[in-house]
Order: structure tokens, then sequence, then C-alpha cells
């Protein structure tokens, strides 16, 4: 099982990073997300949890960490907490970290919030502290 | 005759002048000038993050819907992928306004009218409940975006979504949505 790491970039398009880790389950998405193909993208990566799981994996810990995504990216977000949920529900254990930054900024924690609502599993939140190169 | 045209242009240019405009556009609403818009946007409201984030990600849901969504194609290629439609974005001392307007159908129209009519008549919570349940379904065949745009708009900024709609024949409308977020 090899791990998927995906550079984050922004050029006319916005990249997040992507570091999935096969030795150890952690992974992390972070950064911005306004993608051409945004559901090939998050497909992938659901794909990767699945074939993680498939080959013996026994938990998955997922740290988000993303400071703008546009709406097609967030129903691809979902399908991939989706995935997340299937595989918690066979006995598997998920872990899923939501970053959102502080101070006066809500809104990332608000799509959090949605986001767990929706995928019906839990999410942890958890703030930071937003940098000035961040902004 | 192109004595009018330049005049008319000339007119235009001053109207615009009378406000403090930041971007100013009308052609293809393509994946570069998307980019290229949106930077400048980000650059300009970077004295109010919070601010430039939300108009940054307005933008990028109005543009989307004009380049995925305008009846009116890119004729300037051969590939007719990109819709065409036109964008303002300007600042008063308090707020800045974001307008778009593009070509549609009017079977279209009636259905975006409705749309932003009733996101118009719900709250903040109301909103992020609607997004939820149109998130969560099915999209409609004939979408390449996630129809939640129009909520995600009105989410971010500071009135109701102010549209308009002027009928160009039987067939379409030139459709246009105002949107104001504080500074």
């Amino acid at each position: 099982m090899e791990d998927l790491t995906i550079a984050g970039s922004r050029d006319i398009y916005f990249s997040p990073s992507v570091n999935l880790k096969a030795a150890t389950g952690v992974c992390s998405i972070s950064g911005e997300s306004y993608l051409e193909e945004p559901y090939e993208f998050y497909k992938k990566i659901g794909m990767w949890f699945t074939d993680y799981i498939k080959q013996g994996g026994k938990s998955i810990v997922l740290d988000l960490k993303l400071s703008y995504f546009n709406t097609s990216s967030s129903r691809a977000i979902l399908e991939t907490l989706r995935v997340l949920k299937d595989i918690h529900h066979s006995g598997n254990e998920v872990t899923i970290n939501w970053y959102y930054p502080n101070p006066d900024d809500d809104e990332i924690l608000m799509e959090g919030e949605d986001f767990q609502e929706e995928c019906g599993i839990p999410i942890n939140m958890i703030e930071y502290e937003l940098q000035d190169s961040e902004n | 005759m192109e004595e009018r045209k330049n005049k008319s242009l000339i007119d235009l240019y001053s109207t615009m002048n009378d406000q403090d405009i930041i971007v100013y556009y009308k052609g293809p609403f393509d994946d570069i000038i998307l980019s290229e818009i949106g930077n400048k946007i980000r650059r300009k409201a970077f004295d109010s993050p919070k601010a430039g984030k939300r108009l940054f990600a307005v933008f990028m849901e109005l543009a989307q819907n004009v380049s995925l969504y305008s009846f009116e194609k890119n004729r300037l290629e051969s590939v007719d992928r990109w819709g065409v439609g036109t964008l303002v974005v300007y600042e008063t001392a308090t707020s800045y306004i974001l307008m778009s307007g593009n070509m549609v159908k009017n079977e279209v129209l009636e259905q975006i009218v409705k749309k932003c009519e009733e996101i118009n008549g719900l709250d903040h919570e109301s909103l992020r409940a609607m997004k939820r349940k149109y998130r969560s379904s099915e999209l409609p065949a004939d979408h390449k975006g996630g129809n939640i745009g129009l909520i995600q708009v009105a989410l971010k900024s500071d009135a109701p979504l102010d549209i308009e709609a002027k009928r160009i024949d039987d067939e379409h409308s030139f459709f246009t949505i105002s949107v104001s977020i504080f500074k």
C-alpha cells in the first residue's frame, strides 16, 4: 500500500495538500480547494481510504485544515466523509479533526458543523491560531 | 456609427468613474479570467481579511455560475465551453458590492428567481439547513457545480440577494444579481 501525496498548489486552480500515510493511517488534507475536477480529486482520496482498510488497516485519523473551498469542492468533500462514515460503521476506528481558525472567523467552524450533521460521523472541532501568512 | 460607439463607451466609462470600481469585466468567464480577477479581489481586500475572504468566496460562486450556466457561450474560440457574462465589483464607504449578469433561458430564470426568493425569506440558521439539504441530495443531471452556490452567496453576504431580470425575447432574459458585503 502506497502513501497518497499531493502537493498543494495555488495557480489557476487551487489544490489542497494531501498526505495519506499507509504506515500509520494518519492523514491530512489542508490548504485551499477549488479544482477543475473536484469529484475525481476527492474520489481518489475516498478510494485510498477504502483500499487501506481492505488491506488490513485498522484505524484512520484525518486532519482537515481547509481555509477555502468552493461549493463544488464541498460536495466532493462530503462524499469523502461519507466513505469514512461507512468505514467507521463497519467497525473500524475513524477520527476526524476539523481545524478552524481564530479569532473572529466562525465561518470555517460552521462549515465543519454542517459537514458533521450531514455525514453522520462525529468530527472534533479544533481551534488554531491563524498566522499572518495564512490570511 | 463609429462615433456613436465611442460616445457610448465614454458614457459607460464616466458612469463607472463615479464609483470606486475594483473590477469591471464583460466576456467569457474562463478559468484564467476567474483566477486573475479572484487574485485581484484578494489583494484589494487585504486590509479587511474577513470581508476579503467573504468577497472572494462570493465572487468565486457567482463567477462559476456565469461560467457554467450562462446561456451565451464564448464565440471567440471554437470550443464554446465558457459562459459569457459581466461582472462588476465596487466599494462604498461601508461595503463591497458585487454584481454579475448573464443570459438565461426564461424557464431557467423562473427557477433561479424562485430559489433566490426562497433564500431571501430565510434566516442564517435556515439557510444553513437549506444548504445541508441541497448538498445531501443528488445533483440534477444538468448540474456541473454543487447546486448550493447561491445559498453560499447568501450565507457569506450581508443583505438579501438583489436580483433583476430583463426579458430579451420569448426565450431569453438577461439576469443580474447584486450582493453586498460589509467591510
